[in-house]
């Protein structure tokens, strides 16, 4: 038996409070309101699926067209939940890993408030009709500018803490975080300049949209994957020198992959052809990552069952495997002529930003939130639905789109064949997309109602919680 | 060959952003980071939290320590 830690190292431990308290109010305001845009943009989502089922229902309010609702869903979860949730986790994550308490946290307070100010003044000016009609960047300017400038104020608060750092050794997850919040700000800003036309803007459209995945939401997935699996198994990572390999590999790949999304459109075939290539070097990185998680993991599958930080982290990181080797094989030029522009590609974007990074973020947050809030869990059962609901939901979802989608690239390439035909084919895979994502929306209660009681200090306390013992989550 | 001064934007941009790459790939190697990468590993365990303890499950009712 090992002793308890209190025991035996008070200096650790103690440290590991302070780093926690320092924490606390910035990253429970980020969870907080990344939970409250998750809430919303759920219900943004399931409404634009229900109105494939029920095209009539909502349609005279114009503010609630599809063509509104669902750019709202797609900015709101991004820029809102996947965004400040993880923002959250990687401030925490910093001072764990830098072993000094966050630095600037009132800066970090002033990047909530002007994120969520952001986020709500985009989502608005999208549902009043002020798009601008550029996928991932339909945010006006004003709402970009200020999730920049709050972007920069998190930014800044990580690297103050990376140079106070009192470690001599940069674990791989601060690798990616650092290219996180060296890359993204000028990425964002420069996408958002109003300078482009034509075939350019196309271009930059993608190298934004597919590098807001690449130095931004695919590296916050992973530097928790790589923290989380090891830490709460007890083990280190397999082998650390290939986690180096994946990362530098990612960082010299995954910024060539964007214009992929223009296959077969007007921009030179040189180019596409480069993104092709670099998005099948991915697997190169791909595979360092998962054999990593899955040699660090194997022999304690059973934790699965006790600690839903792993049970969620490891539903992530097999599926950032899954979508990745998926978006390797889309971006190849002969499934491009059957899934694009069908709902295969709807499916590969929730396999990607919900089933790895969303499910991560989870896992990642059941560990950090009874540490920060001084409060553990009361509802092991809760928990468990909410795994199964979310786990389930985007498991119908991707089933649903990714077969539905695939038979819709095929009917629409045979000529012969009305449209109207292809329509009444994907009607079965829309209406399963709709309750996968009640299923999702009805898990997302659920981790709301315990997050607020977690916070609140509501419910039995519970024995041994996780700040004191010298385990993990 | 007349190239849109927003396409010369983004080539330098997309410079600079190698560049910071291969400065910080540089600097790694030069202070040692891709050297004893055994021990990298275990950066995230310490004295109070060390490596083979396993996580206490949160949200189980159960503790779970490895016993040996």
């Amino acid at each position: 038996m090992q002793p308890p830690a209190e025991e035996q190292a008070p200096d650790r431990l103690a440290s590991r409070q302070e780093l926690d308290r320092a924490a606390a109010l910035p990253v429970l305001l980020y969870f907080g309101s990344g939970i409250a845009w998750l809430l919303a943009g759920t219900l943004l989502g399931v409404a634009a699926s229900l109105k494939f089922d029920l095209p009539d229902w909502l349609g005279t309010i114009a503010q609630l067209t599809y063509g509104r609702i669902r750019p709202a869903h797609l900015n709101v979860m991004a820029y809102g939940w996947a965004s400040l949730a993880g923002a959250g986790c990687l401030v925490w994550l910093t001072s764990r890993l830098c072993r000094v308490p966050i630095r600037r946290p009132e800066w970090l307070i002033a990047s909530v408030l002007l994120w969520n100010l952001g986020v709500a003044y985009g989502a608005l000016s999208i549902l009043l009709g002020y798009s601008q009609s550029v996928e991932w960047l339909e945010y006006p300017l004003p709402a970009a500018g200020i999730i920049a400038a709050a972007f920069l104020l998190f930014a800044s608060s990580i690297l103050a803490t990376f140079r106070a750092r009192k470690v001599e050794h940069l674990y791989v997850s601060l690798w990616y975080i650092m290219a996180s919040v060296v890359w993204f700000p000028p990425l964002y800003v420069v996408a958002n300049l109003p300078i482009y036309t034509g075939v350019v803007h196309g271009a930059v459209n993608w190298w934004y949209g597919h590098n807001a995945l690449a130095v931004w939401f695919t590296p916050v997935g992973l530097t928790l994957a790589y923290y989380f699996i090891p830490k709460v198994i007890g083990r280190p990572i397999y082998s650390y020198y290939l986690s180096l390999i994946g990362f530098w590999a990612f960082a010299l790949f995954y910024n060539w992959n964007g214009i992929h999304h223009l296959v077969g459109g007007p921009v030179p075939t040189w180019l596409q052809t480069i993104s092709i290539i670099a998005s099948v070097l991915m697997v190169i990185p791909v595979m360092a990552v998962a054999v990593n998680h899955h040699m660090t993991t194997i022999g304690n599958f059973r934790m699965l069952r006790t600690s839903p930080t792993l049970r969620f982290t490891v539903f992530g990181a097999m599926s950032y495997t899954a979508v990745s080797f998926q978006g390797s094989m889309e971006a190849l030029r002969t499934m491009q002529e059957v899934v694009h522009f069908t709902h295969y590609t709807v499916g590969h974007a929730h396999l990607g930003v919900y089933a790895f990074l969303t499910m991560i973020l989870f896992g990642a947050m059941y560990y950090i939130t009874p540490r920060v809030a001084q409060w553990n869990w009361t509802r092991p059962g809760w928990i468990k639905a909410h795994f199964w609901l979310s786990a389930g939901g985007v498991l119908l979802y991707v089933a649903a789109m990714v077969v539905g989608g695939f038979l819709q690239g095929l009917a629409m390439n045979d000529a012969a064949k009305p449209f109207v035909e292809v329509v009444d084919l994907t009607r079965p895979y829309l209406t399963a997309r709709t309750v996968s994502g009640i299923l999702m929306g009805a898990g997302h209660l659920v981790f709301a109602l315990l997050f607020v009681e977690v916070v609140l200090r509501r419910g039995p306390r519970r024995l041994a919680p996780p700040w004191e013992a010298g385990g993990a989550g | 060959m007349n190239i849109p001064p927003e396409v010369l934007l983004l080539i330098g941009i997309s410079v600079c952003g190698s560049a910071v790459a291969l400065a910080a790939f540089v600097w790694a190697v030069n202070t040692g980071q891709m050297d004893e990468t055994e021990s990298g590993a275990l950066a995230i365990f310490d004295e109070g939290e060390p490596e083979g303890a396993q996580g206490q499950a949160t949200g189980t009712g159960r503790q779970r320590r490895r016993s040996d």
